[in-house]
């Protein structure tokens, strides 16, 4: 029952959308701009994204390899620098420090030139390097606050390791005796290897700025959205970016290790940020595709406006004329295909408005024919009778040439008032021609020859009632003199169609006189010729318009009348025969 | 019809195809532009200006810089603050070709020769006035007649007296012309160990630039006037008794030790009411007014009829003679020097005797002292007079600071002489 309701509503649906030439060109553009669109969208995304996506990696590969050269380098520096350090204090040649915190001439001049030393070992970005005894006396400048120093938690790590080994790490500095906020560090801190007492338990303390190694990772966190983690040789995490997040596997990550010292560097970004400018550009290009297929619709809907108009004028004009108004015609602007269209419909409504037109005269006349045949109708019994009467009166009175006479025209009147059956066979109509033929020789005596050449096989074919009489009255009354002449009848068959030729040798006629006879003169009944047009008329009627009557006639030549007509049988026709 | 549906079709077409290409080409060039964000796409010059200020001071100056943008468009001053990495720094970037166009200068004999003489800018300039300055602080900043450097700040050295320790002890405030012994009678009553108050502080590791004053004002000196000679200068019994006029007033507790390694600053001992006197320059001037200290300054004393000598603290800005826009360079040396970067300047003093007129500075008595103490600047400091004066310095200092510690100043002098004959140029 559903999937009834279902396949309904689609087959709605389907109807409407194929019903509608509008919605079909809509859809056709939106088609036809879309395929481009999608490819050509496709195409920019791809590229663009592949671009954008290669220069974030060459960014970020950027960044990661000028975070590890930086680091390399400055712990490399503060190494050299350290080992350095360390020599020179091991070298008694070197310096003498005699008291941990000088207070003589020979001492400060020793704290000088050490200081010296430490001095021309800073770099550009040197913080300091000191020398700091277990007191909290230091070597090295003035600004460094011991006190703070020995509480700083990265200190009381690196106060930990044992001879040998060295600290480094991050931190930020905040021993120092000033109201800057604590600057980011890297530092190194080496325990001094000394066979005097005096130095026993000091540290060496080397601080590097770690501002532009931090600004790169502060590159990599806020730019780039990395996780960064540095660890150091014992797998010791030194730096870990600060983030509530838990690393995922979908992670694009990226390690790098410095192998000198077994750091390692690990960048990590989330697969989704990673791949954030192309989903910028992916939604850039689905949005110009939105607009377009907003374009596509409305240029569809402006191109599409005119037409399915003129279409809809079309049908509307085709809906009137159904409704019998064909008097209609459409307006033709333009010559493309509709205009041809439009242009065919209105001869097409034209020629419907001439046919029917045609058709209501033929009707006309035959209604008005068949009036006339009542008319005639109206008592032929009264006139058979009386005829049938004077004809016995005629053979009662042995007036044996009036009997004949009667009784010749009493069959052709028979035939003339028979309006049972339209179509009749030749064999018949020919006998009602002999019938007349034997009237006019009582009439007129043996002036006149008939000859009638008609094979035996046409006798069947049907003709309509009274085709010939008219034309024999026309020759008796106006080609023959007193009724002398030759008449010839012949019927042919031509295969398809019969053709009778009826000719005599009497005057003849105008080639206007001819044409006249063929035209109607109903308004003039008295006109000569009614009787042949008459003819003409109900060939055309009974059997169509390309057949009828023709006359070929000269003056004192003769004339030579033509019928031409299907052949038609009586079984062919059983309502007429009935 | 057809032929506009076919028009329609190419202009959708057209659309799509130039849109897209749009999309592309936008795309392309936001890639391209995060990549030539490096560069100055403007065209812009950048200029390096390296100050040892930081804090306020520093702020001062990026604000200088910013006036001289305005006034110059297409110039950025980028202002590299080395703070107490100064001459390290500036060293190192010397020494890489690589230094700032214009930079902070005090020690013109160290770098003189890295410097651009500013000689000729300053003589075709007509704007330039140079008797508007004072003109002992060009003393300060040229080199075998040559100026290195224009003066921007200054100061003087004077001594802050706290009122309301003089107050409490019944003491009169000191006045100008006092003498040493007055210094000492003051510090003396004003000293009360058992509360941890005393007269003045004294660093215990002095600059010997800073000591010039006292020992000039006693006749003395560290250096002969030609530069050549610091036997019986640097040891000379008016050198050393000035000197021991500081290690005196520690003996007798009339003094303590401030500002050394691990201990608070004077600045801040000073504040904390618990010095009378403290000797400094114009730089803690403003903190003192900010913490509500009701302290006066008068000018240093004297010993006795001799006058008073004072040494000035001068900053200059100088241009680099690797620059490679010293033309741009000089003028914002001379925006620097000029009187409307001098008002900017409220970390020291202005250097234009046309500002100090027209701020009244003469008038402000706690101002005035450091102008009375400029005109008594007129000797020149040894740093100036011998190029070996870094390592003559060294023992000096071993010397001065063993003093501090109680040790005999004529002993450690004669040392220090001794171990500095060999920088000696004969």
């Amino acid at each position: 029952m559903r999937v009834e309701v279902i396949k309904n509503m689609t087959k709605k649906i389907k109807n409407q959308l194929y019903s509608s030439f509008r919605i079909k060109l809509m859809l056709f553009f939106i088609v036809v701009a879309l395929i481009p669109l999608l490819l050509f969208g496709y195409l920019s995304y791809q590229k663009s994204s592949t671009i954008v996506n290669r220069q974030f990696n060459e960014y970020e590969n950027f960044a990661v390899t000028q975070l590890e050269n930086q680091l390399e380098n400055t712990i490399n520096q503060m190494f050299v620098v350290s080992n350095d350090i360390h020599q020179y204090l091991s070298d008694p040649t070197l310096i003498v420090i005699k008291e941990e915190i000088p207070r003589t001439y020979e001492g400060f001049i020793e704290k000088k030139n050490f200081e010296r030393f430490l001095e021309a070992h800073k770099t550009f970005n040197t913080k300091g390097i000191y020398l700091i005894t277990s007191s909290g006396y230091y070597y090295g400048g003035n600004h460094l606050n011991s006190k703070k120093l020995f509480q700083m938690p990265f200190w009381k790590e690196a106060s930990q390791i044992k001879q040998g080994e060295h600290w480094i790490g991050f931190y930020h500095a905040d021993h120092y005796d000033s109201s800057k906020p604590p600057e980011p560090m890297i530092g190194l801190v080496l325990p001094i290897q000394s066979q005097y007492g005096i130095l026993k338990g000091s540290k060496l303390l080397i601080e590097t700025n770690a501002e532009e190694l931090f600004s790169y990772i502060t590159y990599l966190e806020r730019d780039v959205h990395a996780f960064v983690t540095i660890d150091n040789e014992v797998g010791k995490v030194i730096y870990r970016t600060e983030a509530k997040r838990e690393p995922l596997s979908s992670d694009v990550v990226r390690v790098k290790n410095i192998e000198a010292y077994g750091w390692k560097i690990e960048i990590r970004v989330p697969k989704k940020l990673f791949y954030q400018s192309s989903a910028v550009i992916f939604n850039y290009t689905l949005l110009g595709i939105f607009f377009l297929i907003i374009l596509a619709i409305l240029l569809a809907i402006v191109f599409s406006a005119p037409l399915a108009k003129r279409i809809r004028k079309l049908k509307e004009s085709m809906e009137r004329v159904s409704l019998g108004e064909l008097q209609t015609q459409i307006p033709v602007k333009e010559h493309d295909e509709i205009g041809k269209l439009t242009i065919s419909f209105n001869q097409m409504v034209q020629q419907i408005k001439e046919l029917i037109d045609e058709i209501g005269e033929t009707e006309r006349l035959k209604r008005q024919a068949e009036l006339r045949a009542f008319h005639y109708q109206i008592n032929p019994h009264l006139l058979f009778n009386t005829l049938n009467s004077i004809q016995w009166k005629a053979r009662l009175s042995n007036a044996k040439e009036v009997q004949q006479m009667i009784y010749h025209l009493t069959e052709v009147l028979h035939e003339n008032l028979n309006f049972s059956d339209e179509l009749i066979s030749l064999k018949k109509e020919l006998d009602t021609i002999r019938h007349y033929l034997k009237v006019q020789e009582i009439r007129y005596g043996h002036m006149f020859e008939y000859q009638e050449r008609v094979s035996p096989e046409c006798l069947e074919f049907l003709i309509p009632r009274l085709s010939l009489q008219p034309l024999f009255e026309n020759i008796f009354f106006h080609a023959f003199e007193d009724g002398q002449g030759i008449i010839e009848l012949t019927i042919e068959d031509k295969s398809d169609l019969l053709e009778l030729t009826l000719s005599d040798n009497g005057k003849g006629m105008s080639e206007k006189t001819a044409l006249n006879l063929l035209n109607d003169h109903s308004s003039n009944e008295k006109a000569r010729g009614i009787g042949v047009y008459n003819v003409d008329q109900r060939l055309k009627l009974h059997f169509g318009s390309e057949y009828g009557l023709t006359i070929e006639s000269e003056p004192k030549c003769g004339t030579t009348f033509k019928i031409r007509w299907p052949k038609r049988r009586v079984n062919n026709d059983q309502s007429h025969s009935s | 019809m057809r032929k506009i549906s076919l028009l329609a079709m190419i202009l959708v077409l057209v659309s799509a195809f130039s849109l897209a290409a749009c999309s592309n080409s936008s795309s392309g060039e936001k890639a391209s532009g995060g990549s030539g964000e490096e560069k100055d796409g403007k065209g812009n010059t950048t200029l390096r200006f390296a100050t040892w200020d930081s804090g306020e001071a520093l702020k001062i100056q990026q604000d200088i810089a910013k006036k001289f943008e305005e006034k110059n468009p297409g110039v950025k001053v980028q202002v590299e603050a080395y703070g107490d990495g100064f001459d390290q720094k500036l060293a190192a970037s010397f020494g890489a070709k690589n230094p700032p166009d214009m930079m902070y200068m005090w020690n013109f004999p160290a770098y003189s020769e890295s410097l651009e003489p500013l000689d000729a800018y300053l003589e075709g300039d007509t704007e330039m006035d140079m008797d508007d300055f004072y003109q002992g602080l060009f003393n300060y900043s040229s080199m075998n007649g040559k100026i290195y450097g224009m003066p921007a700040g200054f100061t003087t050295r004077v001594v802050y007296y706290n009122k309301d320790l003089f107050d409490a002890a019944n003491v009169p405030y000191p006045k100008d012309g006092w003498t040493w012994d007055d210094f000492q009678q003051i510090a003396k009553k004003l000293s009360d160990p058992s509360k941890k108050q005393y007269g003045v502080g004294i660093v215990p590791e002095p600059d010997t630039y800073d000591l010039q004053g006292l020992v000039w004002s006693n006749g003395g000196s560290f250096i002969s006037n030609d530069g050549k000679e610091v036997k019986g200068y640097m040891n000379s019994p008016k050198t050393i008794e000035s000197i021991e006029i500081l290690s005196n007033l520690l003996k007798k507790k009339s003094a303590v030790l401030v500002g050394g390694k691990n201990q608070q600053s004077g600045d801040d001992i000073f504040k904390a009411g618990k010095i009378a006197m403290w000797e400094s320059g114009i730089w803690p001037l403003a903190g003192f007014k900010e913490a509500k200290i009701n302290f006066g300054t008068v000018e240093v004393p004297s010993f006795g009829a001799k006058p008073a000598k004072g040494v000035i603290a001068s900053s200059a800005v100088s241009v680099a003679k690797d620059s490679k826009h010293k033309e741009l360079a000089y003028k914002f040396v001379k925006f620097y020097s000029s009187a409307e970067a001098i008002k900017m300047r409220t970390a020291d003093l202005p250097v234009r005797i046309s500002v100090v007129k027209e701020m009244n500075m003469e008038q402000d008595l706690l101002i005035s002292p450091f102008y009375k103490m400029l005109e008594r600047s007129t000797d020149t400091p040894a740093f100036l007079l011998n190029s070996n004066w870094n390592e003559i310095n060294r023992n000096l200092s071993a010397a001065v600071n063993a003093v501090m510690l109680g040790q005999d100043a004529e002993k450690l002098l004669n040392k220090a002489v001794q171990d500095s004959e060999k920088y000696m140029k004969k």
